[in-house]
């Protein structure tokens, strides 16, 4: 039947600390690849986002918007500690469903690691670009049949 | 006065940085690791370093909004209390509590960098000048280490 097309899913993994100086980055990157890859929903996987700001709020809830406008959604993994902290207090939970990061094993591997870099290493513009690095390519990905 | 202004000072750090985002980091780091003199649990240490990372992103996005410019950062043990004093020269703002409370939904404005001090520190406080700066002073209160021995 009709029911079963698959949707399509943009898997991102973010990795390192997500900050006023890192965020532009982020940002630049999934609105490239939401753009290219039309796909409806993002799982927006921070298990390895070790630090988190309002400045990485403003990215998630960006995107939010976003794909909110074209009828997609967004859904987070989050790790525990002081970033889940952080999306609670921001009230991102209240829009945007938080899952533990136990509950990833049900995707399949990640098709766009950012690698955000510490940012206490990034020591210009350039070394930082030098140090993005976006394994896997960009391709949406079909959603596991579960 | 607050109880903690009759104690000693008994550590204090510096540090001036380029207003430039990728000192943001730095100072988080720095100040997380000099408030380890006091007995924060982890997850406070983590809080403190979000504060500090709202702070000096304000002064560098908003007070100098991206020019040139310097933060200065200022840490103090005073106590069992960590008081840490951030001061840009940059655009000031008239209007300090309508900074602190408004947008707090909208993560490009003030109000939520200021929800996450307020709820990472015990207290905050603002003084402001337009045209001349901001000062922002955040204060945690810690335990004190080995203070009363064996």
């Amino acid at each position: 039947m009709r029911e079963a097309v698959d949707k399509e899913v943009f898997h991102c993994a973010l990795e390192g600390e997500l900050d006023l100086h890192t965020a532009p980055l982020a940002r630049s990157r999934l609105d490239a690849w939401l753009e290219e890859t039309g796909a409806l929903r993002l799982i927006l996987d921070l298990t390895q986002v070790s630090f988190l700001d309002s400045s990485g709020i403003g990215v998630i809830l960006g995107r939010y918007r976003k794909l909110q406008e074209r009828g997609g959604r967004v859904e987070i993994l989050a790790p525990g500690g002081a970033v889940k902290k952080v999306l609670e207090m921001a009230g991102i939970a209240g829009i945007i469903p938080i899952r533990e990061a136990q509950t990833k094993e049900g995707f399949a591997s990640v098709h766009a690691p950012v690698a955000l870099g510490e940012g206490k290493e990034q020591t210009s513009g350039e070394t930082f670009d030098a140090q993005f690095t976006a394994k896997g390519g960009s391709r949406a990905m079909k959603e596991k049949s579960s | 006065m607050n109880s903690r202004d009759k104690d000693k000072v008994t550590n204090r750090m510096v540090m001036e940085i380029a207003s430039r985002t990728e000192n943001i980091a730095l100072v988080r780091v720095a100040v997380a690791i000099f408030a380890g003199e006091l007995d924060f649990t982890l997850g406070e240490l983590e809080e403190i370093k979000v504060a500090m990372s709202e702070v000096v992103s304000n002064a560098v996005r908003h007070g100098y909004a991206g020019g040139e410019g310097t933060v200065r950062v200022e840490a103090e043990i005073t106590g069992p209390w960590l008081v840490v004093t951030v001061e840009d020269r940059g655009r000031g703002m008239a209007d300090v509590e309508a900074a602190r409370a408004a947008g707090s939904d909208d993560p490009e404005r003030m109000g939520m960098g200021f929800l996450f001090m307020e709820s990472f520190m015990d207290r905050v406080t603002v003084e402001s000048t337009p045209g001349e700066g901001t000062r922002v002073r955040l204060e945690k209160e810690g335990k004190l280490n080995r203070r009363d021995g064996r």
